[in-house]
Formats: structure tokens, sequence, C-alpha cells
């Protein structure tokens, strides 16, 4: 296959004649915006990496995840299940009284009761 | 850069983008640019990889309205013919031109502007496409052909 640039002049003189002019203004907005995209530098630039990002991201969920389950093992263990704090002290003072009010069952060989009758 | 911009996309607006977009690109990798490719390549590689992002985006895009002057609308300029026969209209032959060239397929428009209106060598229009020099030749070839056809069509209708 052989071509020849100039295999029709007229089609290339109408190619060549188009163009576009130069627009002084482009520079002017490029320069603008490049300076607008001037990096940020020190931790604020590392922060700012995709690669920071997704490592701050699992940490989150990480520590969500770790959250959660300390949770659930507490409940677990936890017993009994109180709505209120106050309903919580009240069955831990029951809890403490109840061994020293309660009476002892008699021994067979004690004393009977004075107002019984033998 | 703008000229390839702009008769890609046929509109000045989003050609102007383009460009900007692709000298803030040269500017970032800079830094990195080894000099192995020119940089007229390089630079005109990011503004066709730009437009071909764009058309791709915009292949379901309403068509053209009847009264579309290409070059008036892209923002480009017709400088007068030298030698030019003034029988012929030179401003609708151009239109003529310029809306088979938007007719052309992606490939072939690309190295038609790069080679015959930057006039960038075999070379470097293999270069700045990426594909060899043998399918550049190929791809004008059939370019050719086909702005010819129109080009006669268009000729014919003035003329008749």
């Amino acid at each position: 296959m052989t071509i020849d640039h100039d295999d029709d002049p007229r089609l290339t003189r109408l190619l060549t004649a188009v163009r576009a002019d130069a627009e002084p203004a482009l520079w002017t907005r490029v320069r603008a915006r490049a300076e607008a995209r001037r990096p940020v530098g020190g931790p604020l630039a590392w922060i700012m990496r995709p690669a920071a990002l997704a490592a701050s991201f699992a940490i989150l969920l990480g520590t969500a995840a770790l959250a959660l389950t300390l949770g659930d093992t507490r409940s677990a263990s936890g017993g009994d299940e109180y709505a209120t704090l106050g309903e919580a002290l009240v069955a831990e003072r029951a809890a403490d009284v109840t061994p020293a009010t309660s009476v002892p069952a008699p021994a067979r060989s004690a004393a009977g009761d004075s107002g019984t009758r033998e | 850069m703008t000229t390839l911009a702009r008769t890609m996309l046929r509109d000045a607006d989003e050609a102007a983008d383009v460009v900007e977009d692709a000298l803030l690109r040269m500017r970032d990798a800079a830094p990195g640019f080894r000099g192995a490719r020119g940089l007229k390549t390089w630079a005109l590689r990011i503004v066709a990889n730009r437009c071909r992002d764009l058309l791709r985006r915009r292949r379901f895009a309403a068509g053209r309205p009847e009264d579309f002057d290409p070059i008036v609308e892209s923002g480009l300029r017709a400088d007068p013919i030298e030698g030019w026969d003034e029988a012929i209209d030179q401003g609708r032959m151009l239109a003529a031109l310029e809306r088979a060239i938007d007719r052309l397929p992606r490939e072939q428009r690309e190295a038609v502007i790069l080679r015959d209106r930057l006039g960038l060598s075999y070379d470097e229009v293999a270069e700045t496409l990426g594909v060899r020099v043998p399918a550049v030749k190929s791809r004008l070839f059939r370019a050719r052909a086909f702005l010819r056809t129109e080009l006669r069509a268009a000729m014919e209708d003035h003329i008749s």
C-alpha cells in the first residue's frame, strides 16, 4: 500500500486550512488552577492519601467490631439483668441482707418454746 | 492541542477544558517525564485520550442540528487557501469536509487530524496514538479515500 501525502493536493490544502487560534486566557486559567491545587505538605498530605484513608477506615471497623464483641461478652457473663440502677441496688442489698435475717432451723435436741405444751 | 481537541469534540468549551486538564496533568507528571517520547506527542496523546473518554460518554447524545456549522461551532478558524479556484465556495467545501471528518471512525479521524491538520510525521502520529506506523498509514489511506469521495460529492452538488 503506497500512500502519498499529496495524493490529493486540494484535500490536503483544505485540511491544513483549518486550525484553532491560540487562546491567551487559557494560560491564565491553567496557572490559577495550578495555584489552587498547590500540594498540601506534612501529615495532612499523608492523611489525604487513599492508603491512609483505607487504613483509618480499617482501624475504625476493627475498633467497632471489638467494642461489639466486648459488649456481648459482658452481657452474657453478667447473669441478672436489671432495667434500672435502682433495681440493681435493691437486688444487691437484698442479697447482702438475706443471710443475716434467715432463721436457722431449730435443732431437734433444743429446748422447746416456753409457750408450748409438751 | 486546541486544534486536535476542537476538531475531535466540536465544542470549544469542552475542548478548552480538555486542554486545561492536559496542561495540568503534564505539569503534575513533568517530574517523571523522561523525554523518551517527544514532548509534542506526549501532550497530544494526553489530549487524544481525554477526548476519547468524552466521546465515549457522549455516545448517546442527541445529533447535530441541521444548520450546524462544524467550523464555527468548534471554535476553529479557516485560513484563505492560496490559489483556490474562486468558482468554488471555499467555506462550503471546508464545512463539507469537516462534516465528513466527523463521520470518520474515531481512529481514522485522529490519524487525519494529527497527520494532515497538525503536520505530524508518521512516526509521531504512531507514537501519539500508541500504534505502529503501518496501522497509521492504513488508517490514513482509508480516511483519505472516504474524504475524497465526500469532497467530490460536495463539489458536484455545488456545481449542479
